[in-house]
């Protein structure tokens, strides 16, 4: 195996962010679709395997009028969201009967814009695959789940009394069992799907991905995520109630409710306390999301060959990913947003130095293939509206 | 001579090669292969960023890359100003210092002053209608969903009624407004608010405890006058175009999100959305206090209330917190900004108190903006 490299710094990439943060404010935002694809390429061209290197090959012109027209519906969003937020509603509905469209376009656009040694990628996968994968599948499995729940609450309360709370409280546990059971495989099986979509039908040049994923490792996956999160919000809640002990307030976290914060906020130390509450609800997200991401990519990259022949690993791992994380959300807070080159530098090298290929893979037979023009409509309200594609790699 | 590799047309295959231009021809020796020539300025170049790798496209569709970025740029005479400017700004650390600093000053600027009156000029065009039905809707949402029936007695009701018609209220014909005052009551788990609102339609809404709570007729003419103000001042209609600003802008700058710019991005929208809400208040006392001098109510009625309704709150919310009561279902956040979007009471009644020098002086008018 041998890794990626980012051959980029972040003094390089602050210069060409500040550039275009500059231009982009000049412009009143005009000037935004060139400004991105400056950092993308700067990001695609830097991330090299052996002397070869990938490519972005969208141009501002080619985004300009789609950004145009993804800005006024975003525009037509929030002034219907502020003048008639019921309104509103309608509005979200609809742009969730358009995601699978638009993360479906989005898929296609961005990966025929990249390339890699020359060859373009490519994405096969037809658009009813892309409605099971991002709507009719997700949906169904939550509907499902909340009703067997409702089901099953309303059989137990029929059923009758409990003489003690703590019989009820074991009875709930035993029940919960079956339905977190229930939930992670459905989960897992979700997740298996749509990653067999998005890879499997990823091209390169002739080259075709693919993933031979099953469910029981990825619900391995789901599940130690899931004990991690219940871990960490219980260290968290007791480190809240310490923290509040501390600068002698008195409160119990029940008393944490919206129409006490009025009363709290004009309690001297309140401020520093959620301060520490808010920091430390985020650490405890970059933990869990350090987590599972490390897990996931590695199982989806060590099960998922080019053509069968080529291998990949990912050896990112869990802790120091989130210190990564955790450092760059400190960074930015402190310096008012200008580390923010710096931590995406910091954080591409450290996902590509942790991205092997096989050490005696061969590109040189690929070939790009010929493909229909695409339109960057999706990727550019995908854009604005920060719909995540979730390729998850 | 410019040392790279060379792609054939859509491959991945690579091939050491060099380039050379002679006059307005190329040619391109290729180990391992024929070479190629053409005309110069039939090669398409991509853009410089940083020290990456430079592709030169071929006529062919091949691909010449190279690292050598200074060379390529000396065979470019096609480049186009502005590129070139791009990249002079980028490769120049001084220059990047001066972007680094316009942009801190361009920003403040924009918060400062080009979202004010951007908001003032977009307020000015829109017609009074659009804050007629802005208004009503807001107003039928608010019933809907937070205020229930006044409990207050009908004659009561008649004679704040009364005196804010003939007396409060801006005369008929002087505006294109129609003022209109309403009762409800607003209850907030079990704490009655005591407080008033002004919708952008001249709807004007005062809450029964607000009238529970006041002494005298004129500590509600008092709070009636600083809603009207926000009503002449269309605060209502500014805020929703600044909030519509704000959104979009936000949602732009925070681009590609990542949890931590969100979460920068939602403190400095707080942040900036309080001070804009804090001006705003500052202004709707400022009109209230002039009309008081002008109506002959002496300015302090102003902070009386406004005192009341504070230690009213305040006691009521360290009593409920006290009695550890179950949370009722249907609390709203939106409310409790109430008080954080305001200036400190203490600064409003100091404001106040200089007014009340000019009424004791029997002035009708202060020096005072």
């Amino acid at each position: 195996m041998k890794a990626f490299k980012f051959e980029g710094s972040g003094l390089e990439y602050f210069k060409i962010w500040i550039v275009n943060v500059l231009l982009t404010i000049v412009t009143l935002g005009l000037y935004y679709p060139w400004a991105k694809v400056r950092s993308y390429r700067y990001f695609y061209a830097n991330s090299t395997l052996e002397g070869r290197n990938f490519e972005y090959h969208a141009t501002g012109k080619q985004l300009f009028l789609s950004y145009l027209i993804a800005l006024v519906l975003m525009i037509i969003f929030v002034v219907v969201d502020q003048v008639f937020p019921v309104g509103s509603l309608i509005l979200i509905v609809l742009f969730f009967l358009a995601l699978p469209w638009i993360i479906w376009r989005s898929l296609k656009f961005n990966l025929r814009m990249s390339s890699f040694s020359n060859v373009r990628f490519g994405f096969d996968g037809g658009l009813g695959g892309a409605y099971m994968n991002f709507m009719v599948l997700p949906v169904a499995m939550m509907l499902g789940l909340y009703l067997l729940i409702l089901v099953a609450g309303l059989a137990i309360t029929s059923v009758g009394h409990f003489s003690s709370g703590v019989m009820a409280l074991i009875v709930g546990l035993l029940i919960a069992i079956p339905f977190v059971y229930l939930g992670l495989y459905v989960s897992a099986l979700i997740s298996k799907k749509k990653h067999n979509y998005v890879i499997g039908y990823t091209r390169f040049g002739q080259g075709e991905f693919v993933p031979q994923l099953e469910t029981k490792p990825l619900m391995k996956i789901f599940f130690k995520t899931f004990l991690i999160s219940l871990l960490v919000f219980v260290i968290y809640f007791l480190f809240v109630f310490l923290v509040s002990l501390l600068l002698g307030l008195g409160l119990n976290l029940s008393d944490l409710r919206p129409e006490n914060m009025q009363y709290l906020m004009m309690q001297s130390g309140v401020i520093l306390f959620l301060g520490i509450v808010y920091v430390g609800f985020f650490m405890v997200f970059i933990l869990v999301h350090a987590y599972f991401y490390s897990r996931l990519r590695a199982y989806l990259l060590a099960n998922t060959t080019l053509d069968e022949k080529i291998a990949f690993q990912s050896t990112i791992k869990a802790v120091p990913y989130a210190v990564l994380m955790l450092t760059n959300l400190l960074a930015v807070i402190f310096t008012v947003g200008f580390a923010m080159p710096w931590a995406a530098v910091r954080t591409s090298r450290y996902i590509l130095e942790n991205t092997q290929v096989d050490s005696d893979a061969d590109f040189d037979h690929y070939l790009t293939q010929k493909s229909a023009q695409q339109s960057a409509l999706a990727e550019e309200i995908g854009d604005v509206f920060d719909v995540d594609v979730g390729i998850g790699l | 001579m410019i040392q790279g590799r060379w792609y054939p047309k859509g491959s991945a295959a690579q091939y050491r090669a060099s380039l050379s231009v002679q006059d307005d021809l190329f040619s391109l020796t290729i180990e391992g292969k024929e070479p190629l020539s053409g005309q110069a300025n039939a090669i398409v170049i991509s853009d410089r960023i940083g020290r990456t790798e430079r592709k030169l496209t071929l006529p062919d569709g091949s691909v010449f890359a190279t690292m050598d970025n200074d060379a390529v740029d000396r065979l470019m005479l096609s480049q186009s100003r502005i590129k070139r400017v791009i990249n002079y700004l980028e490769s120049h650390l001084i220059w990047v210092i001066c972007s680094a600093i316009l942009m801190v000053f361009l920003s403040f600027a924009f918060v400062r002053w080009g979202i004010p009156s951007a908001t003032h000029q977009i307020a000015k065009i829109l017609p009074q209608k659009v804050s007629t039905v802005i208004g009503r809707e807001g107003f039928a949402f608010m019933d809907e969903y937070f205020l229930d029936d006044s409990q207050l007695s009908e004659e009561k009701k008649a004679v704040i009624r009364q005196r804010f018609q003939t007396k409060i209220a801006p005369a008929q014909g002087t505006s294109k407004v129609r003022y209109t005052l309403h009762f409800r009551q607003w209850l907030m788990g079990d704490i009655s608010v005591p407080n008033a609102f002004a919708l952008p339609s001249g709807d004007i809404v005062i809450t029964d405890k607000l009238v529970e709570l006041s002494e005298n007729a004129n500590e509600i003419d008092a709070v009636l006058l600083h809603e009207i103000g926000h009503v002449v001042h269309r605060h209502g209609l500014e805020s929703l175009i600044r909030g519509s600003l704000i959104a979009v802008i936000t949602q732009l700058v925070v681009g590609n999100s990542d949890g931590f710019s969100d979460f920068a991005a939602g403190m400095a929208t707080g942040v900036v959305g309080g001070h804009y809400s804090r001006q705003q208040e500052t202004a709707a006392d400022l009109y209230a206090f002039k009309r008081m001098l002008q109506e002959n109510i002496n300015p302090k009625y102003f902070s009386q209330i406004l005192y009341r309704m504070d230690s009213y709150m305040t006691d009521e919310m360290a009593a409920q917190i006290e009695h550890e009561k179950e949370p009722s279902s249907e609390e709203e956040q939106g409310v409790l900004d109430y008080f954080s979007s305001h200036p400190k009471t203490s600064e409003r009644a100091k404001q106040a108190a200089y007014f009340t020098q000019c009424f004791e002086q029997g002035l009708k008018r202060c020096n005072r903006n």
